[in-house]
């Protein structure tokens, strides 16, 4: 009888806590990801990069300031990327005259299979070979397709990952090309709730020895007690890695991200930095 | 409480922490083996609820197979591997239905073991390459670690069997 009682509450509690969690992020989470965006203008910048398209030209994002950019992080072998190509291509070709532009980054190995595809399926919109740095500045690339929503100000409106369902890319590029170049946008409703929930990175945090984490304000001392502390602590993601090793080996890993960030910050406050 | 469960992966895994996918291990037919000959072994590996791995047999060329590699060792050599065909599983990205693994995946292994002096075990090491997807967006290409260390038994202690189970359902012929 007790044994039936404790499992019982341990169902409950596991249903209590899973409808909390899907609440907050699907009902609570978004609204105020939204909100906050929309109230303190703060949809981020768009991290710049510049690139080469497979066809050999180069893709600045600055140069594409005052148009709408989808942003679209893909490969070959992920199907739901594949999914989502035919609908780029025809909001380019809609689209394209009004000012939006597609651009594709391939997280593919080599070039070779994407050159293949591209030429294929008569891609209309350049596409560019990416790179692990540009993952990271767009705030670390887990899953495929991610694909990025930037107004003609250079801000991102909406990040999306994995594919999404026909019309959401277009409502949202709609409200996004009634924007005047390079002017904020007065009002943005997302297609999909969270998508305005968006983290990018600085080129400090990308470049920094410790990937993901700005250094750039310790001291050569500092910098070696710092690399000492996280080269004494094991990444509990289950890598086998110390949390350095796994910050150099895998920058994606947003564990070792999180355990670096939290002992830099301890470090920065015993150091009043 | 499994569904939630299933659920609450697939939303993680379009949220910001990519999760562990799939973990693995290595487990042996037999306590043992006898040096100079054939051991049965296995990758058994666990896909966590809501993903799926491309199978190794692919069903389109432009798919990753999971792949189980090993280190060739005059101690211990896999011989052979035998792969499940996988279970063809329509999914929302893909006209056609895909070959793919889910949930439990045994892979079974010939493992011919060396006469090596002096020590009482050996080990096998390898990976386990995969990449994952669900319904709406895939995983970055990885691997996951195996490691075994297989004891040596002397020929005239006969070898007894383990985990039977999952090895009756590896088709090992």
């Amino acid at each position: 009888m007790k044994a039936k009682r404790i499992v019982l509450g341990v169902v409950l509690g596991a249903v209590v806590a899973g409808g909390l969690y899907l609440a907050n992020r699907f009902w609570i989470a978004p609204a105020t990801a939204a909100r906050s965006a929309k109230s303190d203008g703060a949809y981020p910048m768009a991290p710049e990069f510049k690139l080469t398209s497979l066809s050999g030209q180069t893709i600045n994002l600055r140069d594409l300031r005052g148009k709408v950019v989808i942003l679209d992080f893909w490969a070959t072998w992920c199907g739901p990327c594949r999914l989502e190509i035919p609908e780029f291509e025809d909001l380019q070709r809609k689209y394209g005259s009004q000012g939006l532009q597609v651009v594709g980054v391939s997280m593919d190995d080599s070039s070779a299979p994407v050159r293949q595809f591209y030429q294929q399926f008569k891609m209309n919109y350049p596409v560019v070979m990416g790179t692990d740095k540009v993952g990271e500045l767009y705030g670390g690339i887990y899953a495929l397709p991610t694909s990025f929503v930037i107004g003609r100000d250079g801000r991102i409106y909406a990040k999306h990952v994995g594919a999404m369902s026909e019309g959401v890319f277009l409502r949202e590029v709609r409200q996004l090309l009634a924007a005047r170049p390079n002017q904020p946008l007065a009002s943005f409703t997302p297609a999909v709730p969270g998508s305005a929930d968006i983290s990018v990175e600085t080129p400090a945090e990308v470049n920094s020895p410790v990937p993901g984490v700005d250094v750039s304000k310790l001291s050569a001392a500092q910098l070696a007690e710092f690399k000492k502390k996280l080269s004494s602590e094991h990444c509990t993601c289950g890598c086998g890695y110390t949390v350095l090793q796994c910050r150099e080996v895998d920058g994606s890993c947003p564990t070792s991200l999180k355990m670096a960030r939290e002992a830099m910050a301890k470090l920065m406050r015993k150091n009043s930095i | 409480m499994g569904g939630v469960l299933a659920c609450l992966l697939a939303i993680s895994a379009l949220g910001q922490e990519p999760p562990q996918i799939v973990r693995a291990q290595l487990l042996m037919a037999t306590e043992g083996a006898h040096p100079g000959s054939r051991v049965r072994a296995a990758v058994i590996a666990q896909i966590a609820p809501g993903y799926h791995i491309n199978a190794h047999h692919l069903s389109l060329d432009y798919l990753i197979p999971t792949e189980a590699r090993f280190k060739s060792s005059p101690d211990a050599k896999v011989e052979k591997i035998i792969y499940p065909a996988g279970r063809l599983k329509r999914l929302a990205f893909s006209k056609t239905p895909l070959l793919v693994y889910e949930g439990k995946l045994p892979i079974g292994l010939v493992v011919r073991v060396g006469t090596p002096k002096g020590i009482s075990t050996i080990s096998l090491r390898g990976e386990l390459s995969y990449q994952a997807c669900n319904d709406r967006a895939c995983f970055a290409p990885s691997s996951v670690p195996l490691a075994l260390n297989i004891s040596l038994v002397p020929r005239k202690v006969p070898l007894r069997s383990t985990h039977a189970a999952v090895f009756s359902k590896i088709q090992f012929r």
